[in-house]
């Protein structure tokens, strides 16, 4: 229909990303981040809001599940790109420019429309029973997603699929016109996203989509609460690399977590991301995108993109002060931040303002010192200092605490650091 | 225009929530760093829309599309209908005798809404989503309410029409400045706009909107619009003297009053990071309700003094 392409055509130039960055890959991260920004293109908040799915880095097999699982919630006209993790600035660059032409096809976008529709249920009938964490209840955040096709919530299990079926493999090798087919065809092993849970494990009890009720335990007070286990990430807005968060919610206080990350073992410990102010801006950047200031954290990406391409101190001196006074001067983050996560034995305004310090220490010219930059948290020692959290407060201190995902040279000694 | 204005105001709604939309996308650009070009800006907000209009409608496992659909709707229903009751010029749509009661009533309405999309994914970012709505509306409500009885004490009556009369000389806003703030900042609230959006944060993946897709995340974002620019309307009768002004007609003078409210509140959106509730539901209590109650209080006070009270 020519109004659908026509208004495929306008929209394909304004399409909303969404990154999942890999283990490993902080360097190629920061590097499509920049292409993103810079192009005004905005980042998804989730699933339901991408057009284009950029997996950044080449994700091990646990990714690969949870990608696959991610891809399945992304509504078409869709798009979906594998980055190598030796791309260079050049080739994102391309790759990039290629996206409105391909989210504009028609025929493309009839095809994704299928195969998103198909690939639920592929998944449902190949991962049957291999659910790894069974103890899981009431799921929720990341359950199963599915198009609104009125039949869909049947045939998961009478396993009648086969008319949607043929639809399926065929176009696994069409999307985000990367030939890495391989990944795609992963949706139809999903051992450990710890995402899944099906009705199969319920059939004694006919919950709404087979889904367990929630236990009840005591919270923090001593009232008996409602309890939801929920994995936090791997794929959230601001969020480190392949870590997942197995929190225990009561309410929204996270009562205990449990911190992992996915693929630990392959990530590369190759990474381009530099240490020193660049680290220090991407963190600030970060803790501010979660606090909710979007503006001076798209300052801090730009400025940590110069400052990684090299812009000489002098150049950039003057807006890296500009910025950290700015965020030190807000009262209303000072409002927002102070003392948060005191009980978690932290405080993000503190971790913030060392950053800042940093940061202006390096726009000075005065030698930053290895030895007082904020290390950052081993995962295995984040799920104890979150307990008790709420989830909003959970947020800033990940990003805040920054976790050593061991995608650096530290990835070695993890073990024991937690400070 | 008189017999024209119920038919003129989804019109102008619309176009204020245009205008919204290009101020946002253009200082968001701007505030990151990446100047932004006016056409580009002018573009982007149809663009936005256009992606959405295409886009599949997706869902979650068990969710409750009726719960959904209730909620995107009551947003709409409820901003247009507590727009009703802004004079245009001199006349409202519906210019109801209690006018400023059925603007609160229709406005707390956009409570369940939030609640009930957040609620019917099934999902618990978007539950969290809207649980931190109802949080929020406990604290803003009552600064709010004050606010906007202190504008109907100012003027003895609850018809919005008389309240613009009443400012024929002086705008409220300049002899209840307290009020007039308490109000810009819970209208922000109740569109869960500008610092106050923490109920569609990134930090919960969109909240309560994070898992719609297609037209159903186009009306939801488009009736939290019309209900930034119903509440931006609703100041300008109740603060801003309505129609009052030289030179230009009454009707000039209420678009212009609106947009420089909007203009404002998209602005303030820009320069402040987001308020949690945990902490600024303290500053709600303990600073903003005193404060408009002392507003209140001497408002009465004033009006006792002019003799008004006992009429």
């Amino acid at each position: 229909m020519d109004l659908t392409r026509a208004l495929l055509r306008y929209a394909a130039h304004a399409p909303h990303v969404l990154l999942v960055p890999v283990p490993g890959a902080a360097g190629l991260r920061m590097e499509v981040e920049h292409a993103v920004a810079s192009r005004r293109w905005r980042e998804a908040t989730g699933p339901a809001d991408t057009d284009v799915l950029i997996v950044v880095g080449r994700p091990g097999h646990e990714m690969r599940a949870v990608i696959a699982e991610v891809w399945r919630r992304v509504p078409a006209p869709r798009l979906r790109i594998d980055l190598d993790p030796h791309a260079r600035p050049a080739d994102v660059s391309r790759r990039l420019d290629q996206v409105p032409d391909l989210l504009a096809d028609p025929q493309r976008g009839h095809r994704e429309a299928e195969s998103a529709a198909t690939r639920h249920e592929e998944t449902t009938a190949a991962g049957d029973g291999n659910v790894e964490d069974g103890d899981h209840n009431a799921r929720s955040g990341h359950s199963e997603h599915q198009a609104e096709d009125p039949g869909a919530g049947h045939t998961e299990h009478a396993g009648h699929h086969g008319h949607e079926q043929p639809h399926g493999p065929a176009e696994h090798g069409e999307h985000g016109d990367t030939g890495h087919t391989e990944l795609a065809e992963q949706a139809g092993h999903t051992e450990h996203t710890g995402h899944d849970h099906h009705a199969h494990h319920h059939v004694a009890m006919p919950l709404p989509g087979g889904l367990a009720m929630a236990d009840v335990a005591e919270d923090r007070d001593g009232l008996a609460l409602d309890v939801l286990n929920l994995p936090l990430g791997p794929v959230l807005p601001d969020w480190p690399a392949g870590l997942v968060l197995d929190v225990v919610l009561q309410g929204d206080v996270i009562s205990s977590a449990e911190a992992r990350v996915l693929d630990a073992p392959r990530a590369t410990r190759e990474d381009t991301a530099g240490g020193g102010v660049v680290r220090d801006l991407d963190v600030v950047a970060r803790v501010l995108s979660v606090a909710g200031w979007p503006g001076p954290a798209a300052r801090a990406r730009s400025l940590r993109e110069r400052v990684r391409a090299g812009a000489p101190r002098e150049e950039v001196a003057g807006e890296l002060t500009a910025l950290a006074r700015r965020v030190r001067r807000s009262r209303t983050l000072r409002l927002m931040l102070v003392g948060l996560g005191r009980t978690q034995r932290t405080d993000v305004a503190d971790l913030l303002r060392r950053h800042l310090s940093r940061i202006e220490a390096y726009a000075g010219g005065q030698p930053t010192e290895a030895s007082d930059e904020p290390a950052g948290l081993a995962v295995r020692d984040l799920g104890s200092r979150l307990a008790g959290a709420e989830l909003a407060a959970a947020r800033l201190l990940v990003a805040a605490l920054d976790p050593r995902v061991p995608d650096t040279a530290e990835a070695g000694r993890t073990e024991g650091v937690g400070r | 225009m008189t017999s024209a204005t119920p038919f003129l105001l989804p019109v102008l709604l619309v176009a204020g929530v245009w205008f919204v939309a290009v101020l946002d996308g253009a200082l968001a650009d701007r505030a990151a760093g990446y100047g932004s070009g006016a056409r580009r800006a002018l573009s982007r907000t149809g663009r936005e829309a256009a992606r959405l209009l295409v886009a599949q409608r997706r869902t979650t496992l068990a969710a409750d599309g009726l719960l959904r659909w209730a909620g995107v709707l009551a947003l709409i229903v409820a901003a247009v209908l507590a727009a009703g009751v802004v004079p245009l010029g001199w006349e409202a749509p519906a210019d109801l005798s209690v006018g400023v009661v059925w603007f609160n009533a229709m406005e707390v309405v956009a409570w369940a809404a939030v609640w009930l999309v957040g609620w019917g994914p099934n999902s618990a970012l978007s539950l969290t989503g809207g649980y931190r709505f109802v949080a929020q509306g406990l604290s803003y409500e009552l600064p709010h309410m004050f606010a906007i009885i202190t504008a109907a004490l100012g003027a003895g009556s609850l018809r919005m029409s008389d309240i613009v009369d009443a400012q024929a000389d002086v705008w409220f806003a300049v002899w209840m400045p307290a009020a007039f703030a308490a109000y810009l900042l819970s209208a922000t609230a109740m569109a869960f706009w500008g610092p106050f959006d923490a109920p569609v944060g990134r930090d919960v993946a969109g909240g309560a909107a994070g898992e719609l897709s297609g037209v159903d995340r186009l009306l939801f974002e488009g009736g939290r619009r019309l209900l930034l620019v119903a509440a931006a309307a609703v100041a300008v009768p109740l603060f801003l003297g309505g129609g009052h002004g030289p030179w230009l007609p009454a009707w000039a003078w209420v678009l212009v009053k609106t947009l420089a409210v909007l203009a404002l509140l998209v602005w303030v959106r820009h320069r402040l990071p987001v308020l949690r509730m945990d902490r600024w539901s303290e500053v709600s209590w303990i600073v903003l309700l005193p404060l408009t109650m002392l507003q209140a209080l001497a408002v009465a006070l004033v009006v006792l003094a002019r003799g008004g009270g006992g009429q």
